[in-house]
């Protein structure tokens, strides 16, 4: 059996409807694709390098979503997240001229990433220790605090809908209580679908070393879930 | 425990990244491994579908693109700015000015420099003690050069004489009375040569004296000492050449002495004269932003919005040039008939509130009203010299007489004026006021671009949290629109 089989099998032993397993988006790209993108930018980056906005505005239109959820992933709230995008790209344009074009973009891009919110979580760290007293992002907009989010995952609903959400909520903040190293290291991957090798470049670690870390997370993940009560039926 | 490469292979395995031969090789190895494998697979899957990507809300595409305009013609300018700065300063108009220089000292020399050391004195132009050079009053050493050559151009014609006499003498040789005539008169000639001299040399040190007026006068002091060494360079070559009479070498080294004094006492007056200069101009200065600060106060009080602009575009401009026209008066423009009966309400609503007793915070108070304005205002009038007083003020004003225009319906001309306000408060808090009302001024008009953009100046340029969030509430109105 394939990951890919092995994802919908888990998908139907966690209680999502059965299915082809949903794709992390440009994680799931080819090396050829990955290469191709990388050229475009490049080329990109060249030509705004050179005073062509239309070029910035392309590779925002690019790197926004990944951008975003890199941040917010890392920073556990939108309006942190929306301020460290405009600053990620505020910083793109005012370093654009020490861009080389050896360098690889998205591991320009998301070295400038992660330092800005690394030196965000930094600056908040007494908001983190507290954060189960605050609302986790607000992807939801229910503005639950995360505490009572995960006492509700301890009771099982019969509900279908509402455990689907509520396996939203547990995933959402278990992801955020994920060690920064390893939080990190899944959220380039999962959601800005940087390859293993560039992580490593972007974190300054081995390769190998980012997908231990990789390995944790998803352990971290699965005893979050089996605490959760959620457990794994085979097919 | 696993070994990081254990953790390697089966995150590969897990992301398709092995090969074929690989990935069959792991799933015939050991069996615990594959099935944490598949437990980290649906793990992951669960994941990927339960937690998706978001999109981050559209407005903020626009603020980074407008942010990111904003940056870009910033660094423009700088850039800009930067270029003519370092043209200005660099060694490009440096050696240029070098060269400009050398060429005028050769070409204004060269007449000097190809004839004989002790001609010289004749082609200098020689002008009457009375003025200082107009080339000196410009500043720059062009045109005929003033010299204190005068001596020399008087002992010339005797030197001249002289050598002929002495000439004669050679060919008369064996003539002993003849000699002894001939002998006499250069004697002679020598007497009169040093008296003619001596009166010289008091001549040139008047001349000297007015030259030192002229440019201390200017207060370059460096070009008066590099004129004055070059007249010595001249005058030295002269008495080296005229080293032949005696009486002229004499007139020659005093004339080089008084010119040398001159010279110093030029270069060491020129900076304190520079000082009071400069003390004259900032006062000057000063001046004008006291007069410009009490027109730009009174326009909206005395004669309501609409003698403001006018008033406003002149008080600029006098603090912009303040050696120029400063306390000119200034005609107070009509205002238009339409918006008089509101124009004259808003005035005298300015007149009562500022009759009645106010406690008006000194300085930075946000004042709504002219009226509020005013005490601000004159409080940045007795204190002139602080320049950020004054420009608090004129922010206040500026704030006060849009509003009042806006409350009149002359949104444009409120626009006009801010706009106008904002140029002189680019990047600084005050200018984060004004960018604020501008944008909301633009905002209820429902130009989102414009709004937008001074919004996100005044965030930029806010100077405390309290304007950073208003800024950011009215981007979020723009945003929500």
């Amino acid at each position: 059996m394939s990951p890919a089989d092995r994802g919908a099998a888990g998908a139907r032993a966690m209680g999502r409807p059965a299915g082809p397993a949903p794709s992390a988006g440009s994680a799931s790209t080819t090396p050829d694709a990955r290469e191709r993108a990388d050229r475009e930018d490049t080329e990109l980056m060249t030509r705004f390098k050179a005073g062509d906005a239309r070029a910035f505005e392309a590779l925002l239109a690019r790197h926004r979503r990944g951008v975003f959820n890199f941040c917010l992933k890392m920073l556990a709230n939108r309006a942190a997240a929306e301020d460290a995008m405009q600053e990620v790209f505020l910083r793109v344009v005012r370093s654009a001229k020490d861009w080389q074009r050896q360098a690889k973009f998205t591991t320009w891009l998301y070295t400038i990433a992660r330092n800005h919110c690394v030196d965000a979580i930094r600056r908040n760290t007494h908001r983190k220790t507290a954060s189960l007293d605050h609302a986790f992002n607000d992807q939801e907009g229910d503005g639950t605090p995360l505490g009572e989010r995960v006492a509700d995952e301890e009771g099982i609903s019969p509900d279908r809908g509402a455990e689907s959400a509520r396996m939203r909520h547990l995933l959402a903040s278990a992801i955020a209580d994920l060690p920064a190293e390893q939080r990190e290291v899944f959220v380039m991957r999962e959601h800005a679908g940087l390859p293993f090798k560039e992580i490593a470049e972007v974190v300054g670690i081995p390769e190998n070393t980012a997908k231990s870390r990789m390995r944790y997370a998803l352990e971290h993940l699965r005893d979050r879930l089996r605490a959760a009560g959620v457990t794994r039926e085979e097919p | 425990m696993t070994s990081e490469r254990d953790d390697s292979r089966l995150v590969e395995y897990l992301y398709g990244e092995l090969s074929a031969e690989e990935a069959r090789a792991f799933e015939d190895g050991d069996p615990s491994a594959l099935d944490e494998a598949r437990e980290l697979g649906d793990v992951l899957a669960l994941a990927r579908e339960a937690d998706p990507a978001v999109d981050p809300p559209p407005f903020l595409d626009a603020k980074i693109l407008a942010a990111a305009r904003a940056e870009a013609t910033a660094q423009t300018e700088a850039k800009a700015a930067r270029g003519w700065r370092r043209w200005l300063t660099g060694p490009a108009l440096g050696g240029a000015f070098a060269a400009v220089a050398a060429t005028m000292l050769v070409v204004l020399n060269l007449p000097l420099l190809q004839r004989p050391a002790y001609e010289t004195a004749s082609p200098i132009e020689l002008r009457p003690p009375s003025a200082p050079s107009p080339s000196f009053a410009e500043g720059a050493p062009s045109g005929a050069m003033p010299t204190t050559a005068q001596p020399l151009a008087e002992a010339a014609p005797a030197r001249d004489e002289l050598q002929g006499l002495e000439d004669r003498a050679a060919a008369l040789g064996q003539d002993p009375a003849a000699l002894e005539k001939s002998a006499e008169r250069p004697a002679d000639k020598a007497e009169a040569l040093a008296r003619s001299g001596g009166e010289a040399a008091a001549r040139g040190k008047k001349d000297e004296a007015r030259l030192d007026e002229g440019l201390a006068y200017k207060g370059s002091g460096r070009g008066g000492g590099g004129v004055g060494g070059l007249a010595d360079g001249m005058i030295g070559g002269n008495a080296m050449g005229g080293g032949s009479a005696a009486s002229a070498g004499d007139a020659v080294a005093e004339s080089r002495r008084a010119r040398r004094e001159s010279a110093s006492r030029a270069t060491d007056d020129a900076p304190a004269r520079l000082k009071d200069e400069d003390l004259d101009a900032k006062k000057t200065e000063a001046k004008a932003k006291k007069s410009a600060v009490s027109e730009y106060a009174e326009a909206p009080a005395a004669a309501g919005p609409a003698r403001a602009p006018a008033n406003r575009a002149e008080a600029d401009s006098a603090v912009a040039r303040p050696q120029a026209t400063a306390a000119k008066p200034v005609a107070p423009a009509a205002p238009p008939p339409a918006a008089e009966p509101s124009l004259r309400a808003a005035a005298s609503e300015a007149e009562e509130e500022r009759s009645a007793p106010t406690t008006a915070p000194a300085k930075v108070a946000p004042a709504k009203t002219p009226a509020q304005a005013a005490p601000v205002v004159a409080e940045a009038k007795a204190d002139a010299s602080d320049d950020e007083a004054v420009r608090r003020a004129q922010v206040e004003a500026a704030l006060a007489q849009a509003e009042a225009l806006v409350r009149a319906g002359r949104v444009d001309e409120a626009e006009r004026g801010l706009v106008r306000a904002l140029a002189q408060h680019r990047g600084r808090p005050t200018g984060a006021r004004l960018g604020l009302m501008l944008g909301r001024v633009l905002a209820d008009q429902k130009r989102w671009d414009d709004a937008q953009r001074y919004a996100l100046d005044a965030r930029a340029w806010a100077g405390d949290a309290g304007a950073r969030a208003q800024a950011d509430a009215l981007l979020k109105r723009i945003a929500q629109r």
